[in-house]
């Protein structure tokens, strides 16, 4: 058993010592060589993928599984392994971090500190979406915090503090909850108690149930999927839970801003879908209506607030607000095409948000200001900007050709088979999301030149080198969807199995 | 006659704390012996103590059912041993009492921690009593001590005030018991109040008030009032051993005092329990969002850890007991690596939280270590607090007590807060003044020393909770 899975996981950390030793502005490139080093073992991870196993709920089926004891008289473990479902959010979180560090080029505040909190965060997330055990899972997600909490909170912009303590507050609330549903879900587990999620449902998938007592008058099943889908909901963020992300994101450094948008969010709806729905399938369908009116207000109530916003940075926010609600009403409608369009569209929003705050980060750089009505006249002064500012707008939209159109379209045929009012209403977050899109572009790009900002330059190498990829990888699964989409396709639709078979 | 020895030499630790004792009071008299290093000696006596202690197998009962010496016992004597040792290397590093006192202050010290023993062994509610104020009045006496801070002497008489009322109501409370059982043994007493009790108003009444005088030493509410003032006021080192060790007596001798409750009453008495711990807990998180002086926001932060601890006193079962101990060690390294980190950052005595404003930018490495110490208080894992946390939630939820979770869940999450911003104040404010640096290296490699394991069982827990298995029974 090789341990390639571990080292891709904590590959980040082992360089944290030599940050303090080296000359400060070597940090970035030492944190730019570990990233891609471990984009690059973590290839094999792809590569030798076998895309015909489902996972999920079948222990043998996990792939690169490594299981070691760690609490004896607990029965916590170390057991980390990938299906589909994971495999996809590896190669999401690598490729991202990656391009965060080349965003974060110009940091010059605490070097060393600034790249130790980012290479430990980039270990916390990659190891949340390898962790099978409750505990190491629950230890990862938490590890996430404090990082965070600091990267915002020392490198951030005016408002830092308020918007690093808010996130804290918010994703430590939903946290709590999270631990005490986990210790819920170990003790009152079918069969034996475990901390092994994949035996659990495992377990349950068998006709297993959960024999724990009603808690405060509610069915023991209901509560604890309540209590996880909101820990996970303030991830995602689902209304009213998404009030952190707008602060959050407007005062964060760009390549945070990145990795929260691209990696962080998914672990909201990755939670779900690996042990909220899937453990609770009765509570899921008892909750499933509510789903999605919650994905509907997500989608259109997120969009609304973007049109409405002057800072562009802000409005990116609230679009990611709007494209995770697809996300979730596509899990809602359980249906193989929903559950694989909200998979890619998981990938997709990673890669076209971190585009977009990218860009947003390249005119923030210069004019040191955000607002939409501040600008004019871009797309003279800065054409390539205003090229590839316009690309990732379209992609944002959901233009046909591009890889958001496909899972937008995915999700709400899938939807539509089920709740068909509701996809129509979500479609109209679609052309809100085009009002917003191209009005701001127009605002920004178009109109009179304004003369404070005629002698910018346009984008460099290194801001370029961060775009290019995502830029590819947006056209390329715009055109094949499907070289992405079977490496989740078991998984995806094993879980929409399960969901549905109940 | 009742011949005596026998029973000593089952207490060999507390005889060794005894001889101090006397050794620390009377043995100024004797001419040139001042000379002698007092800190040394008082440190020797303690690892004489631990290492006697260690080495005692088997329970006894002592004394005609008045003190139980066991592995439940020697295993929190080791650890007020070893809360002391350290709490001396914090006076070492502190202006805030008078070194030429360390004589005295020791022999307060010895007579104190012999009260705590006595209270963890205690098995008869009069043993119990005198233990309490033999913790209570060199208490009292080390709060007042502090020559930094005229305050101390008020808030020493207020501590005075509160340890008499608490210890009257308990006495009260006892003679309650003891007219309804004839006894004040603790089998007794759960043997006399038998099943027909329970329920009555007199149960209630008689057992409340006596849980009040232990609730004293645990500054668990109602019974926390002093904690803030006497904490703010008193030497940092002492503060920094009033928040740890006679809080764990306290609850040590809940926990024998429960122990032998019957079956029919378990359900009462988690009751009233948890009541307490959820109002502790509360309390203590919420009041401390309030606080500017920094001293007086840990005193909260201690009121409202005492609360978590209390979920593991309320579940009243083995897994209980062993989730308690299990926390102790680990509250220990992270309050007095607070505690050494804020009396090494302290300036002229001024403990307002903003006159720590970006302390990180002249010393890094304490105020790193700092950070782990409080995000371990606030139970963030990698760190250890959050294991400790754990297992009190879990024993909590075996036990299906969801009140109390719930306020544990609420009290974690507004502590956080108040925890994050003392970081916020250290790490991301601008300096406002400057940090004159101090001669000793010593106070950062304490603080790293409480730090470093505080990781080490955030990830590893399992040595600890192996140590922790040896309480589950009074053995």
């Amino acid at each position: 058993m090789s341990h390639l899975l571990s080292w891709v996981v904590f590959l980040p950390l082992i360089p944290i010592p030599l940050l303090f030793l080296l000359p400060k502005d070597k940090g970035k490139w030492l944190a730019l060589a570990v990233t891609l080093a471990d984009f690059v073992i973590g290839l094999p991870l792809i590569l030798g993928f076998d895309r015909a196993m489902p996972g999920v709920s079948n222990p043998g089926e996990m792939q690169f599984v490594e299981r070691a004891t760690w609490i004896p008289s607990l029965g916590v473990e170390y057991y980390i392994g990938i299906d589909g479902l994971s495999v996809t959010m590896i190669l999401l979180t690598l490729l991202i971090g990656v391009l965060a560090v080349l965003a974060s080029w110009n940091i010059a505040k605490h070097e060393a500190g600034y790249w130790s909190m980012f290479l430990l965060l980039q270990t916390a997330m990659l190891g949340v979406f390898v962790s099978l055990d409750l505990i190491l899972f629950f230890v990862f997600w938490e590890v996430m915090l404090f990082p965070m909490y600091f990267l915002i909170g020392i490198w951030g912009g005016p408002r830092r503090v308020y918007a690093a303590i808010k996130f804290f507050l918010y994703t430590l609330f939903g946290g709590v909850g999270m631990l005490l549903a986990f210790i819920a879900i170990w003790y009152y587990a079918p069969g034996q108690r475990t901390w092994d999620m994949i035996e659990i449902l495992q377990r349950v998938s068998a006709g297993g149930h959960f024999n724990g007592p009603d808690i405060f008058g509610v069915e023991f099943a209901k509560m604890i999927f309540v209590v996880l889908f909101v820990g996970f909901a303030i991830k995602v963020p689902i209304f009213p839970f998404h009030t952190w992300l707008p602060d959050a994101h407007v005062e964060a450094p760009t390549a945070i801003s990145v990795i929260l948008a691209g990696v962080l969010l998914k672990m909201g709806t990755y939670g779900m879908l690996r042990i909220n729905f899937t453990l609770f399938p009765e509570a899921f369908h008892w909750f499933r209506t509510f789903l999605v009116v919650l994905a509907v207000i997500n989608i259109v109530y997120g969009a609304l607030c973007a049109l409405a916003q002057s800072d562009l940075k802000k409005m990116v926010a609230y679009s990611s607000v709007s494209h995770m609600g697809f996300i979730l009403l596509g899990m809602a409608a359980a249906t193989p095409q929903g559950m694989n369009g909200a998979m890619l569209q998981m990938f997709n929003h990673g890669t076209i948000t971190a585009m977009l705050f990218l860009l947003v980060g390249v005119i923030y750089d210069r004019a040191h200001h955000r607002q939409i009505d501040g600008f004019g006249g871009m797309a003279s002064v800065m054409p390539k900007f205003a090229a590839l500012t316009s690309f990732a707008f379209m992609a944002a939209i959901g233009l046909p050709g591009l890889s958001g159109f496909v899972s937008e379209l995915l999700i709400l045929s899938g939807s539509f088979k089920v709740y068909q009012v509701a996809t129509i209403i979500a479609g109209l977050g679609i052309i809100f999301g085009a009002g917003y899109m191209l009005w701001s572009y127009q605002r920004v790009f178009f109109g009179k030149v304004n003369e404070k900002y005629a002698d910018f330059k346009d984008v460099n190498v290194i801001e370029v080198a961060s775009l290019v990829p995502l830029l590819v990888i947006v056209v390329y699964l715009g055109i094949f969807p499907n070289n992405l989409i079977v490496f989740f396709e078991q998984s995806m639709n094993h879980i929409s199995e399960l969901l549905l078979a109940r | 006659m009742f011949n005596t020895l026998p029973h000593l030499a089952h207490l060999p630790a507390h005889l060794v704390l005894s001889l101090g004792l006397l050794f620390f009071f009377l043995g100024k008299t004797i001419p040139g012996i001042k000379k002698l290093p007092a800190t040394a000696i008082f440190i020797a006596m303690l690892a004489l103590a631990a290492a006697l202690e260690a080495s005692e197998t088997g329970s006894h009962d002592l004394f005609f059912g008045m003190v139980q010496t066991d592995s439940f016992s020697r295993l929190y004597n080791q650890l007020y041993f070893i809360v002391s040792a350290l709490v001396v290397v914090m006076l070492h590093f502190s202006d805030e009492m008078d070194r030429e006192n360390d004589w005295e202050n020791y022999g307060l010290l010895s007579c104190l921690i012999l009260g705590m023993m006595f209270m963890t062994s205690a098995s008869h509610l009069l043993m119990a009593v005198i233990a309490i104020e033999m913790v209570s009045i060199p208490s009292y006496l080390l709060v007042a001590l502090n020559r930094k801070n005229p305050a101390s002497k008020e808030a020493s008489m207020k501590y005075i005030l509160f340890g008499s009322f608490a210890t009257g109501v308990m006495l009260y409370g006892m003679s309650f018991l003891f007219g309804m059982t004839g006894s004040l043994t603790f089998a007794d007493i759960w043997n006399g109040l038998g099943s027909e009790s329970v329920g009555t108003p007199i149960y209630y009444l008689a057992i409340g008030f006596t849980l009040a005088g232990m609730s004293f030493k645990v500054a668990a509410v109602p019974f926390h009032f002093w904690c803030p003032d006497a904490y703010q006021a008193a030497p940092t080192p002492i503060t920094a051993f009033l928040s740890v060790a006679p809080k764990v007596a306290g609850l040590t001798l809940m926990m024998r005092f429960f122990a032998d409750h019957l079956p029919v009453q378990g359900d009462s008495l988690t009751q009233m329990l948890s009541i307490v711990a959820i109002v502790t807990m509360v309390v203590g998180s919420f009041a401390a969002l309030k606080q500017t002086d920094i001293k007086r926001l840990l005193a909260y932060s201690s009121i409202a850890h005492a609360g978590f601890l209390m979920m593991g006193v309320a579940v009243l079962n083995t897994d209980g007991r062993q989730a308690v101990f299990f926390y102790i060690p680990i509250y220990i390294l992270m309050n007095l690596g607070a505690f050494m980190a804020i009396i090494y950052l302290a300036q002229d005595h001024d403990y307002k939280i903003s006159a720590f404003n970006g302390a990180v930018k002249s010393n890094p490495l304490l105020v790193t270590a700092f950070a782990v110490c409080t995000l371990s208080l606030a139970g963030i894992p990698p760190f250890a607090g959050f294991v400790g946390k754990f297992y009190l939630f879990k024993v909590a939820m075996e036990k299906g007590l969801y009140p109390m979770i719930l306020a544990a869940g609420i009290s974690t999450v507004v502590s956080l807060y108040f925890y994050v911003s003392l970081l916020k104040v250290m790490i991301i404010d601008q300096e406002a003044r400057t940090f004159s640096p101090l001669g000793s290296k010593v106070p950062v490699v304490f603080v790293s020393l409480c730090a470093l394991p505080l990781v080490f069982l955030g990830l590893y827990w399992v040595p600890l909770v192996n140590w922790a298995d040896k309480v589950r029974l009074f053995q």
